[in-house]
């Protein structure tokens, strides 16, 4: 009986034994490191949704966030967000089997995505200006543009990110050896999603 | 080097079951923008535990298996792990500090915020109704509890009430003042709600903010300041 592409064992990746990845612990450091980073950079959203929580309901101004906030816009972006997850770990899978350009393809769409869902952010950010919602307005506004303008800078940072792995591809510089380097990009640009699913519910679903 | 090694096999899904995982984060998102409309559910205080549970499912799907936390050493899962439970740890004990989970309303019945309310019923509250013949101009409870849930203690110092700031006047013995508003105002109720009502108005420059206050908070904060020992 033959076995389809999709029901066929998961590839075995190797990352090759070079000098740099002899560790004590046998991981190599680069991604050690990533994720004693995501695991810190938790805190760091942790005390901004606290501040957030904390100061939930307590704006004696307007705006409040039921009259600015808008779901469905909202939702669309957090669609491109989740969808660029999809074109990152398709890039990363490309770049495992080797397929460069399949990689730079998938890779250029997650940026695309990412530069998305900073466009609606910035529209959301300037409505709301507009509407008299600013940094000083109010308690919801404090919290609210340090929370996700934190987290749009992170995926600044991303798109930037991905674009440069983008580049390095395009001058020859990764190939399939050079695996790790398009994982740890990834790594970063999920945990951004992953904080983005915390914020959407928080923030924006139970916020209202 | 002799404990030198390299742990690197990782099994990571085929791109077919990165679809389907994609497949069910959006329609988890679907179904959580849908529950947002659906009024009964917030009636029922059902809205926040469903979607706080496809919350925590979709981030195990994306860490699980995009960040392939699943299929990776365990050793990433530790760390990612801790920084995701100390984070949920501070929030929760912060949000249970400011009295975010324990006000009326909330998901769990008072705690911090009904000890400092207890902590504030005095004698003179009944005092000062008493004065007035039993017919107080606003309800001092309620200008306690707005005193205790709008941060005026951020500024102002009042008997009983745990923390305050020393930015604003001490409150003590409010009633016993012979003026208010840095000497401006005689203390009558009357000028006390002049001032809540818009201190720069009153007295430009003065670092007490116009708090957009309604008549009702205005008259309930009255009758809190007049009935403080």
């Amino acid at each position: 009986m033959a076995v389809s592409a999709a029901e066929a064992p998961p590839p075995v990746i190797q990352h090759p034994p070079v000098a740099a990845d002899r560790t004590s612990t046998g991981l190599n450091h680069r991604k050690v490191l990533m994720w004693a980073f995501l695991g810190s950079d938790c805190m760091f959203f942790a005390s901004l949704i606290s501040n957030f929580q904390v100061q939930r309901g307590r704006s004696l101004n307007p705006p409040y966030p039921k009259d600015i906030i808008n779901i469905p816009f909202t939702s669309v972006s957090t669609f491109a967000l989740l969808m660029s997850s999809l074109m990152m770990v398709l890039a990363l899978a490309a770049i495992q089997r080797g397929d460069v350009r399949g990689m730079k393809i998938w890779i250029l769409a997650c940026a695309f995505l990412g530069a998305l869902f900073l466009g609606g952010q910035f529209y959301e950010f300037t409505g709301f200006v507009q509407s008299g919602l600013k940094l000083s307005t109010n308690l919801f506004g404090a919290s609210f543009f340090i929370l996700t303008g934190f987290h749009g800078t992170h995926v600044t940072i991303g798109v930037i990110w991905l674009i440069s792995v983008y580049y390095a591809a395009a001058r020859g510089r990764i190939t399939q050896k050079d695996s790790l380097s398009v994982e740890l990009a990834g790594l970063y640009w999920h945990f951004v999603d992953i904080v983005w699913v915390a914020i959407f519910t928080i923030v924006y679903l139970l916020g209202t | 080097m002799a404990n030198v090694h390299l742990a690197t096999e990782e099994h990571h899904p085929p791109a077919s079951g990165y679809v389907k995982v994609a497949f069910v984060l959006v329609v988890f998102t679907a179904i959580e923008v849908a529950v947002y409309y659906i009024e009964p559910l917030r009636v029922l205080d059902l809205l926040a535990p469903i979607l706080l549970v496809l919350s925590v499912l979709k981030f195990c799907g994306i860490g699980g298996w995009y960040m392939h936390l699943k299929m990776d050493h365990k050793l990433f899962f530790v760390f990612f792990a801790a920084g995701v439970c100390l984070a949920g740890t501070v929030i929760i004990a912060l949000m249970s500090l400011f009295g975010e989970l324990t006000e009326s309303g909330k998901p769990i019945q008072s705690i911090s915020t009904a000890l400092q309310l207890e902590a504030v019923k005095t004698p003179g509250a009944l005092a000062y109704e008493d004065q007035l013949g039993g017919s107080p101009i606003g309800n001092a409870e309620l200008g306690r509890q707005f005193w205790v849930l709008r941060g005026c203690t951020g500024c102002h110092i009042a008997p009983g009430i745990p923390s305050g700031g020393q930015i604003g006047p001490n409150q003590t013995h409010f009633s016993q003042r012979p003026t208010i508003a840095g000497g401006l105002l005689a203390n009558t109720p009357a000028n006390v709600e002049l001032w809540l009502k818009d201190p720069p108005a009153v007295k430009p420059g003065t670092l007490m903010p116009n708090l957009s206050l309604t008549d009702e908070q205005i008259k309930d904060l009255t009758a809190f300041l007049y009935s403080l020992p």
